[in-house]
């Protein structure tokens, strides 16, 4: 193709790059001048993770082509500010905690820039339309709002240099805000190797078929294509999380839509998936099945032959397409039905839903002489990615090094391998490094999603509102493969009773295999939907009974030393201390409008799952290293809240302590990160390290000095003997000396062990760790004629046990909110006969920054046994609260039956319809 | 920029084109322009003998011939040397006899030594040396290069 020069000014430098006519403005900058601070989130001006300033306007850079620049002056983040040198709104974005994984914050930065040149001076409203064209799936936009606020007001917020030194319960600002604000940090597709070509996957067009033949001779023929692999040429083992039904590609037959049946690598991304078009398949069409009910029916067609012989680590009747049953009870339901005043009945349906990270899958791979594979990648679980490469593959574990970068927003969407096998498979074949990385289409149509859901309820309540029986029946649609299933049937177990006391209980959860696409373990996995059926039917019951709402709850809700269904006995309960404080937060007890709907729902969590080991190694110059193999997903625990832990066990600043960003070579072995585990877990083996390794500086310095280690204190980089300043040694020299005497550092390791409260009875799952408790409650309006929901007001309540870090703890309740509202009003994955209708952010809504409503945060602190500090997990939990809340008010509101998610302007005005009056 | 070359070859039997600035050097459009980093640069003058590639069967250093020169030539890399995963004999001689240490030398050497095999199959020990004598090694002492260089020959031989 014959290339075109484009001059053009960028970031106040002239510039001039030989690009093809076609190339659009994103790649130039991203590719050819190597700027790779503008993101690509979905290639369709829906996200606004690319957005640059042309001539001083916000535009995304995916929708215009490179040579439309020509002449003209673009700035992108790179141009904006400099470490040392920031722009104010970058400075700002830092301070105020407006930045979480930080892909879409180049963008955001941009937008506001934008507005702010031509406005200095606009008020909210105006600010969240500016922003309103980027997505971002972290903060719930409150904190980038204050940002926008705080440059415009020509304040700002207080951060790091006012005195929020690091210490626990400290503002400080996040480690990583400096490099993800200025758009160096790198994320996957930013990997750029020499020679790298580009992989596509071929997918199956079918939900259920034969697949006969594969034939890939017109797309070898495509100049440009390097490799092309099937699942015939390799060597493929079964992988998964519990149970072990996957195979890289399909074989003898294609389960669902998308499924891959072959990776083809070329010189460019559009060579690879043009010559992906050309890999001819013959299938024979069998039948299918999508409806999980219909799946487990007598004579459904069967998803996979014989489930029975794959592995699973569980016990679990299995056959047909059910993948996993679980059943746990106490008492006896029917006996409590007989002695209940009423039994209320209700089911309960979600749909699928999509994560919704704004960074698409990507990976990158390089496999040397010896046939290591080196890969870069977006993952939250880089040890365990490894297993299943090794698995998968049938190679050993040593066979592959996972070097995780940046991740933008992973919320359990990058738990699971998704593109890792093919790069290597094409890296190996074309002896060239190999990036792979989902379109927005395919990321929305083929990766693991949050589970449909159908539960069907049956409660007893005696007259004065105490609950004696609820008998719960769930049944997930795990898709064609189940590698989250159980796990997710399993926490929805625990969670159907809500946290509430009742005598007696009957619980079954199902995971039904079909023609879906697969189903994985998104945040809160099963959460949001136990929360909407659980809530909304026990509201009803409420209401049944003549009750309000908070009343109601108040008198069930579990307290110190009530057992949950496993019979784990609980303490640091505050369900009612939350309850009752979001409830004030809306003011609950005053006098309803007519129109007004107040709702209310409260939840209850683990905090943290699987143990962990943390290591903190001396430098010779008296500073730290901090290790941990855990990654960050983007929420920021491990660049704040266990650094500000660390720092306080040791006792020293915490600049003084680096965080090492490594690889699956060098890093200890760690499970990952979900689970809400990075401060209950992971920030707590991170402080007892550091006490382990202040006892032997103190003990070093003790010896030097030749005093006893008890009078030993360690203050201002100074190892001395209390109460004598004549008897002391700088830090530095105790950890030169001891460097150069043994030859290597002081190292304080622990380990944060797996141990699960104890249970009465045998569950999958286990006791869970200092659980957290959380309540939601909200006020809102709909419009009668075109359905629409307005929430007014919204508050959220959140016992973290002790907040280590208020900002990074508040940013996961807002964006929890954010991402519950969503699921709430608008996220909907449609599929009809396997097939996914909306694959974009165009027809799949995220919440945008004028959707956020004004929201009330509010941190209680009930400490966890478990200490230190007693705090809790909060990545999950707000996520799963808001389902219940808004179906309750606007069940208040409107008068209508609320039995099924999203409440979309078409689903209100459909219940209008239909009020159940 | 504007003042390039569009030059065409053929590199490693694959056709190839590229943009290079007519002072450019082989050598650095081969490392900077199509990455090919196996050749190395060692003193940048001709005389180490890192940078040995082999153009239209000549073998000369790639620092000392400029890109523009190579306009509808064949370029041979060390890394087309072996083909579809399999080892040239040289390649695997060098390991088996250790042909080797800190390795930054040995894709030259190779290339010296195919061009003395594609010349003369069944070299005398000498001819070896003054072969390899354009390229140094500060690792070796050169015995187990030139060792490897004949067993390769003798491997190629018996083929």
């Amino acid at each position: 193709m014959k290339k075109q020069t484009l001059s053009f000014t960028l970031n106040d430098q002239a510039e001039s790059i030989e690009i093809a006519p076609r190339t659009r403005l994103l790649d130039a900058l991203r590719v050819d001048l190597g700027l790779t601070g503008a993101k690509e989130g979905c290639g369709t001006g829906d996200c606004g993770s690319c957005t640059v300033l042309l001539d001083g306007k916000a535009v995304n850079s995916c929708m215009i082509l490179a040579l439309q620049a020509e002449g003209r002056d673009v700035t992108t983040i790179e141009g904006l500010g400099k470490p040392g040198s920031l722009h104010p709104i970058q400075q700002a974005m830092i301070r105020s905690g407006g930045i979480q994984c930080g892909f879409c914050t180049p963008g955001m930065v941009l937008s506001l820039k934008g507005l702010l040149d031509q406005n200095p001076r606009p008020d909210e409203a105006a600010v969240r339309v500016a922003i309103s064209s980027n997505l971002c799936r972290c903060t719930g936009y409150s904190k980038i709002l204050d940002a926008a606020k705080t440059v415009i007001d020509g304040r700002m917020p207080p951060g790091a240099a006012d005195g929020n030194d690091g210490a626990v319960g400290s503002r400080m600002a996040r480690t990583d805000a400096l490099e993800k604000v200025t758009g160096r940090a790198v994320y996957a597709e930013d990997v750029q190797l020499p020679r790298m070509i580009y992989g596509a996957l071929v997918r199956s067009p079918h939900a259920h078929a034969k697949l006969l033949s594969i034939d890939t001779s017109a797309a070898r023929q495509l100049p440009g294509v390097k490799a092309i692999v099937t699942g015939r040429d390799v060597e493929m083992g079964y992988y998964g999380y519990e149970v072990r039904d996957q195979r890289v590609f399909a074989l003898e037959k294609v389960r669902f839509v998308g499924e891959p049946i072959a990776a083809v690598a070329a010189t460019t991304p559009d060579i690879a998936r043009e010559a992906a078009s050309k890999v001819k398949a013959e299938y024979e069409e069998l039948p299918a099945v999508f409806d999980p009910e219909e799946a487990l029916s007598m004579g459904a067609p069967l998803v996979h032959d014989d489930v029975n012989v794959y592995e699973f680590d569980w016990e679990s009747e299995r056959k047909g397409n059910l993948c996993y049953k679980i059943e746990i009870g106490e008492g006896d339901v029917d006996k409590g039905f007989e002695e209940a005043d009423q039994v209320i009945e209700g089911s309960y349906e979600t749909p699928e839903a999509h994560p919704g990270a704004i960074e698409p899958h990507s990976s990158t791979a390089m496999v040397d002489s010896s046939g290591r594979a080196t890969i870069w990648t977006t993952t939250q679980k880089p040890f365990a990615f490894r297993s299943y490469l090794a698995a998968a593959l049938k190679r050993p574990l040593s066979s592959f090094k996972i070097i995780p970068t940046h991740i933008g927003g992973g919320f359990g969407g990058k738990l699971f391998p998704c593109l890792e096998p093919y790069a290597v498979l094409l890296a190996e074949r074309s002896g060239l490094p190999v990036q792979m990385t989902l379109t927005r289409e395919e990321e929305m149509g083929a990766t693991l999603l949050r589970h449909p859901s159908k539960v069907e309820l049956k409660t007893g309540v005696k007259r004065d509102g105490a609950l004696v029986a609820q008998r719960v029946r769930m049944l997930f649609n795990t898709g064609a493969f189940g590698p989250y299933g159980p796990n997710t049937a399993a926490l929805a177990s625990l969670m159907a009773s809500g946290p509430y006391r009742i005598p007696n209980l009957e619980i079954t959860g199902l995971i039904a295999y079909t023609n879906n696409v697969p189903n994985g373990s998104i945040r809160c996995p099963s959460g949001p939907q136990m929360a909407f059926a659980v809530e909304t039917h026990l509201e009803k019951v409420a209401r049944a009974v003549g009750m309000d709402g908070l009343a109601f709850r108040l008198k069930n809700a579990w307290e110190d030393g009530d057992t949950t269904c496993t019979g784990q006995a609980l303490d640091a309960v505050s369900v009612k201390e939350c309850l009752q404080k979001a409830a004030d937060a809306v003011e609950w007890g005053e006098p309803r409008t007519p129109g007004v709907g107040k709702g209310l729902a409260c939840n209850w969590w683990v905090s943290g799952t699987w143990g962990t080991q943390t290591l903190i190694e001396t430098n010779e110059d008296g500073t730290f290293r901090l290790i941990s193999g855990c990654v960050d997903m983007g929420t920021g625990g491990m660049t704040t809240s266990v650094l500000q832990m660390a720092a306080d066990g040791l006792g020293v600043p915490v600049e003084s302590i680096q965080l090492v960003r490594g690889d699956t070579d060098t890093l200890p072995w760690d499970h990952g990160h979900g689970g809400s585990r990075m401060v209950f877990t992971i920030a707590r083996s991170a402080y007892e390290a550091a006490k382990n390794l202040k006892q032997q500086l103190l003990k070093e310095g003790a010896d030097y000095l030749e005093a006893s280690v008890d009078d030993m204190a360690l203050e201002n980089g100074q190892v001395f003997v209390r109460g004598d300043a004549s008897h002391s040694m700088p830090l530095a020299k105790i950890c030169y000396n001891r460097h150069k005497k043994h030859g290597g550092p002081m190292i304080g390791v622990s380990s944060v062990l797996d141990d699960a409260p104890a249970t009465t009875k045998a569950h999958p799952i286990g006791g869970l760790p200092a659980p957290s408790f959380c309540a939601h409650a909200v006020e809102l309006t709909a419009d009668e004629e075109t359905g629409e929901i307005a929430v007014t007001r919204y508050a959220a309540a959140h016992d973290v046990g002790k907040v280590i870090n208020p900002t990074g703890c508040e940013g996961q309740v807002e964006g929890g909110v954010a991402m519950g509202l969503g699921l709430a009003l608008m996220e909907e994955l449609r599929e009809v006969n396997g097939k996914v209708l909306n694959p974009s952010f165009a027809d799949y809504l995220l919440l945008t920054a004028e959707d956020m409503p004004p929201l009330k945060t509010i941190l209680v602190e009930r400490p966890a046994s478990e200490g230190p500090f007693g705090a809790k997990g909060v990545g999950e939990p707000p996520i799963a609260p808001p389902t219940g809340a808004l179906a309750n008010a606007l069940a208040e509101a409107m008068d209508v039956n609320v039995e099924r998610l999203p409440l979309t302007p078409e689903e209100v005005v459909s219940l209008i319809g239909a009020r159940r009056s | 920029m504007g003042n390039k070359s569009h030059i065409t070859a053929t590199i490693n039997g694959e056709a190839r084109d590229f943009l290079c600035e007519p002072r450019q050097s082989l050598l650095e459009v081969l490392r900077d322009v199509l990455y090919l980093t196996g050749t190395k640069e060692g003193c940048n003058d001709g005389n180490c003998g890192a940078c040995s590639v082999i153009v239209d069967g000549v073998l000369l250093d790639a620092c000392c011939m400029l890109a523009v020169e190579t306009e509808g030539s064949s370029i041979e890399t060390i890394e087309g040397l072996a083909k579809e995963g399999e080892l040239h004999p040289l390649q695997s001689a060098f390991l088996e006899e250790t042909g080797m240490q800190c390795g930054i030398c040995t894709p030259g050497f190779l290339m010296s030594a195919k061009a003395l095999l594609d010349k003369n199959p069944s070299p005398n020990e000498q001819q070896v040396r003054h072969w390899l004598a354009g390229n140094l090694c500060r690792c070796t002492g050169y015995d187990k290069l030139v060792r490897s260089v004949m067993k390769a020959a003798d491997t190629l031989a018996e083929a």
